[in-house]
């Protein structure tokens, strides 16, 4: 029995143990950029693989020594606090975010916040694009209820929900979900920081390859993608 | 420091989230762990799977049909709209809902388990002398259990502090409303503040162990 057990934990342990060569380059990636990369990885050459998740997690799990090749932040610090602790290096804006304001009813716009709505956002303190909306709801004086989401996925599922009356997402959801031009609105880019968002080199046996796929994302071919996915 | 104050915030959100919680399930819960305890309906076993569900369902099961439930569109919501005019998802309203849901069980069953152990003869003799099953059941039977409903109280008070899954899909994250401590500690790792999160976490795990070992030494208690 105990020798049974033995082998199968040793057999696992191989399994998880990595081999370097021929492995898929891991990502982790921001989730927002998650149907953009769908795109990508079906155009790179190489074989990626990915986690997605918030850009504070992903962060966090780099830190913990989880390992990842690449990292594609939604931010610009994460990546940069990588570089300093030289964790990481070539720093690369890859995407830049455009903020959507998502609406279940009425006409989107300035007016529609104007009025008393409530409307769903990602967490200022640790979304970029909830950084975004704050900023925007600010400068325009709106007086909307605000109700914090974890990331812009969820904001958008609370719009979905019908439990608020819209929510400001990531201009790639909206492209991913194919809403109606009628139910969104393009916040103007004078109206918040530009959401950069940039991808370092994690440092590691598998640099030489993380650095070919940073340089496909920034080839003609990936920037068209990006474009189409939703981002400038 | 303003991370201390969004610190101390939420953890009387919490407090007052689960005091709440508490004191509806402890209103709640007696007669219906009683039914379960003393029926001979075919109901019973629907019921008591109904009321064990949040044991096993993941919370953002909960947490995800709650929401649709609670959106305006939905029954609760519908409801919540008619009576208060205000809506229920992203409420502190709203959350005490889910926790009662999500809480019940850690209160029903041990009551349940703890009312079926009732000596019969005590209730057949006070029910010869014409005692209503109401009075007996709150002048015999609750005293009987007054450990068990304690027990109950405080399970459902630390589980209810422990919510997390539930509380994450129709919270909302709002400062002084719906923001608990295991969302604020969730936010501090989030922004990288690991020295705010480490303050949260630790304070949550010494509140557990203190709360479970004072309850179970008293249990023990003759």
């Amino acid at each position: 029995m105990g020798r049974w057990l033995t082998r199968i934990l040793a057999g696992i342990a191989m399994a998880w143990t990595p081999t370097g060569a021929g492995e898929p380059l891991q990502l982790a990636v921001a989730s927002n950029f998650q149907s953009a990369l769908a795109s990508l990885k079906a155009d790179f050459p190489g074989e990626v693989a990915a986690t997605y998740g918030s850009s504070g997690l992903l962060y966090a799990q780099l830190v913990q020594g989880r390992r990842f090749d690449v990292f594609l932040s939604a931010d610009a610090a994460r990546p940069r606090s990588l570089v300093d602790q030289e964790r990481a290096h070539s720093p690369f804006n890859y995407a830049t975010g455009r903020l959507v304001l998502v609406v279940n009813h009425g006409e989107p716009g300035v007016d529609w916040l104007a009025a008393d709505k409530r409307v769903a956002l990602a967490n200022p303190e640790t979304a970029p694009y909830g950084r975004a909306a704050l900023e925007t709801i600010r400068r325009l004086g709106a007086e909307s209820k605000r109700v914090n989401a974890l990331n812009v996925a969820q904001a958008f599922h609370f719009a979905a929900s019908g439990a608020v009356d819209g929510a400001f997402a990531a201009m790639a959801q909206v492209v991913a979900q194919d809403i109606s031009p009628e139910r969104y609105w393009l916040v103007p880019e004078h109206l918040y920081t530009p959401i950069e968002q940039v991808g370092v080199v994690v440092a590691g046996p598998n640099e030489r390859a993380a650095q070919e796929f940073m340089d496909y994302l920034g080839s003609e071919r990936a920037r068209h993608l990006i474009r189409k996915a939703g981002y400038r | 420091m303003a991370a201390t104050a969004d610190i101390v915030q939420a953890a009387w959100v919490t407090g007052l989230l689960a005091a709440t919680t508490t004191a509806i399930l402890l209103l709640a819960s007696p007669p219906l762990s009683w039914w379960i305890a003393r029926t001979r309906s075919k109901w019973r076993a629907p019921v008591e799977a109904l009321v064990a569900l949040p044991l096993v369902l993941p919370p953002t099961v909960l947490g995800f049909y709650l929401l649709l439930a609670m959106a305006p569109s939905g029954p609760l919501g519908a409801i919540a709209e008619a009576l208060a005019g205000a809506p229920l998802a992203f409420t502190f309203t709203g959350l005490v809902i889910g926790s009662i849901i999500y809480s019940l069980p850690f209160v029903t069953g041990p009551l349940a388990s703890a009312f079926r152990t009732t000596d019969g003869h005590l209730l057949e003799a006070a029910a010869s002398l014409g005692v209503a099953p109401a009075t007996r059941f709150l002048r015999l039977v609750l005293p009987m259990h007054k450990k068990a409903l304690v027990a109950a109280g405080v399970l459902g008070f630390a589980h209810t502090v422990g919510e997390f899954g539930i509380v994450l899909m129709i919270g909302g994250n709002i400062p002084g409303e719906t923001r608990v401590l295991s969302i604020a500690l969730f936010d501090r790792v989030e922004m990288l503040d690991y020295v705010g999160a480490h303050v949260i976490a630790a304070s949550l795990l010494v509140f557990s162990l203190v709360v479970l070992t004072f309850t179970y030494r008293w249990l023990r208690v003759p």
